[in-house]
């Protein structure tokens, strides 16, 4: 079973005066633990492809389907709970609250999710030391290292159980030690059995995936 | 605000009242302070003031009513629920601010009260100087009275409870400094036949009498019988006009009043939809990263109105507190729902309209 699948997915964005096809027809298979890199060049439509698949953006035609259930035909509040309990984002700038500490931050899908309120701290710490920043938990972002910001990131992306996590040039505001230590990150997950999806134009970060997917020009190549 | 307009429509509806009933008139001494002394001071002239208020009664095609508020009620020192009363009502010693009035006080101010009108004007008709009196109180009174309770003044005159007037109460006092009296603190009594203070308590009750009548000749009569009483002159006034100006200036105050609180709304209105557009503004990364948490847009839209709802809330229990729940806090209530939907609409379109990603894209997650 595929954990993302996606038929002839097509995305326009439309403005005064000009018309973007962002995505043309983009059918894509991802199995479950898999890892995949999809590399492109600025504009090719990655970014767009990773919204759609996030349920933060629909697409203009085209089936998705996420664990096998066909989004389009989901409700907003289905689709909610969908990038709650299956989904898990990791953003280029982190995206964390800058008035959260670590810990409130990563509580946040918690506060969405069913799970009851009793194992939230517990959860909240297993994420922490798998990250291997428990240390860090009462500190705001503005005090955090950039490593550091993107592990609380992948904390939140994990707390609630996701089995998929999408991250957006995951390693594009850190060093190059600091992402590979984040791709290691990664690999541990796909390890556990995570499916996850990167967008990257580092061709060294996708080497270290699965498997590569070209986009260009909004077409899969 | 609510309760400004409604003790605005009010005293609007109380002078609108009594200028309905035709005209009003009213008489004055118009002699020296040593003439009145000297009348007052005379035993022999009572019998005359007496046939003057006999002479007010028979006038024919004339009505008549009596308020005279120039009383207080003290009530006995060693009550408890005097001090309590006299703690609430800050005069530092437990006075009711008194009304005395005649049966046709109540024709004039058609007031709303727990006993019906008709019973309240046979109570006081049949009211004798030695009865306990018949006392109707204001509504801020109902807390620690109850109707058909007896109570005494300093004076050991008893007074029995027989009925409350409704909040809010006003009756309209054309010949008076304070021209509306607000009633809720007030004690409502028979003017009685016992004159308070002699002859001067005629010349007080006889200034606070008004008559309705279209017929000036009538009045020109009154004033020949005090003449031929030799009695102080009187003048009569007619206060008909000077209702209708009322009316007049109450309803001009209540538009400056309006456009004042209408722009005051304004202001505060644009303030609080500029502080919630900022709110949203400042927030939206915030609220992106909750819906890519899980969070639905209801959750995030009820985040927004809840900044502006705690407000609301908190001045519609300030208003419960003040004022409890009556009518002035079911209208706040009211308005602050409505107010609180105008105020949030923008704020939540604003947020809307936005797609997460844009939101991301534009706070620099993308």
């Amino acid at each position: 079973m595929y954990a993302i699948r996606t038929e002839k997915i097509y995305r326009r964005y439309k403005g005064k005066g000009f018309q973007v096809e962002a995505l043309r027809d983009v059918t894509l298979n991802v199995k479950k633990g898999e890892m995949v890199a999809i590399i492109g060049t600025s504009g090719s439509g990655k970014t767009t492809l990773l919204n759609i698949l996030g349920l933060i953006d629909v697409p203009d035609s085209g089936e998705y389907f996420l664990n096998g259930i066909r989004t389009g035909e989901c409700r907003e509040k289905e689709l909610a709970r969908m990038r709650n309990q299956n989904l898990g984002f990791v953003l280029q700038d982190f995206a964390l609250i800058d008035r959260y500490t670590a810990e409130q931050n990563i509580r946040v899908p918690l506060m969405y999710s069913d799970i009851p309120k009793k194992e939230w701290n517990g959860r909240i710490q297993a994420c922490l030391e798998q990250m291997g920043i428990s240390d860090r938990k009462k500190r705001l972002p503005s005090e955090l290292s950039g490593g550091q910001k993107q592990r609380i990131a992948i904390a939140r992306a994990l707390v609630t159980g996701a089995d998929i996590i999408l991250a957006d040039e995951p390693t594009g505001a850190l060093d190059s030690k600091t992402s590979m230590d984040i791709m290691e990150v990664f690999s541990g997950l796909r390890e556990e059995g995570k499916t996850i999806l990167i967008v990257t134009h580092d061709s060294s970060i996708a080497d270290l995936c699965d498997r590569l997917i070209c986009i260009e020009d909004g077409r899969l190549v | 605000m609510v309760s400004l307009a409604q003790t605005g429509m009010r005293t609007i509806g109380a002078f609108e009242h009594l200028q309905s009933l035709g005209n009003v008139w009213h008489i004055s001494c118009i002699a020296e302070a040593g003439q009145i002394q000297e009348v007052t001071n005379d035993d022999r002239k009572i019998a005359d003031f007496e046939a003057i208020y006999q002479y007010i009664d028979d006038m024919e095609d004339t009505e008549t009513f009596t308020a005279d508020a120039s009383m207080k009620t003290f009530l006995y020192d060693k009550d408890t629920e005097a001090e309590k009363l006299a703690a609430d009502i800050r005069y530092g010693t437990a006075a009711f601010r008194t009304l005395r009035v005649t049966e046709g006080f109540f024709d004039a101010f058609p007031l709303q009260m727990s006993i019906k009108k008709e019973r309240v004007q046979e109570i006081f008709r049949q009211y004798a100087d030695d009865d306990i009196m018949p006392v109707l109180l204001g509504d801020s009174y109902r807390k620690y009275y109850r109707e058909n309770e007896i109570f005494t003044d300093s004076g050991s005159k008893q007074y029995r409870v027989i009925g409350f007037l409704k909040k809010g109460s006003i009756y309209a006092a054309p010949f008076e400094s304070e021209r509306a009296r607000a009633l809720d603190r007030w004690m409502i009594v028979p003017l009685g036949n016992d004159r308070q203070g002699g002859g001067i308590g005629y010349v007080t009750e006889l200034t606070s009498t008004y008559l309705i009548t279209d017929r000036e000749d009538l009045m020109g009569e009154l004033v020949r019988e005090f003449r031929k009483r030799q009695l102080m002159p009187f003048e009569y006034k007619q206060l008909t006009d000077q209702v209708r100006n009322d009316v007049s200036d109450l309803k001009n105050e209540a538009l400056t009043m309006g456009c004042v609180m209408l722009l005051l709304l304004t202001f505060a209105t644009t303030g609080m939809v500029s502080y919630m557009v900022r709110f949203v503004r400042k927030r939206m990364k915030e609220f992106a990263v909750h819906l890519l948490s899980g969070a639905g847009i209801r959750d995030i839209m009820l985040r927004i109105a809840m900044q502006l709802g705690v407000i609301l809330l908190l001045s519609d229990f300030a208003v419960f507190c003040i004022f409890g729940a009556g009518s002035v806090f079911l209208c706040v209530l009211l308005f602050s729902i409505l107010y609180g939907v105008s105020v949030s609409a923008y704020p939540l379109y604003l947020f809307r309209t936005q797609e997460i990603a844009d939101v991301l894209r534009k706070n620099g997650s993308r």
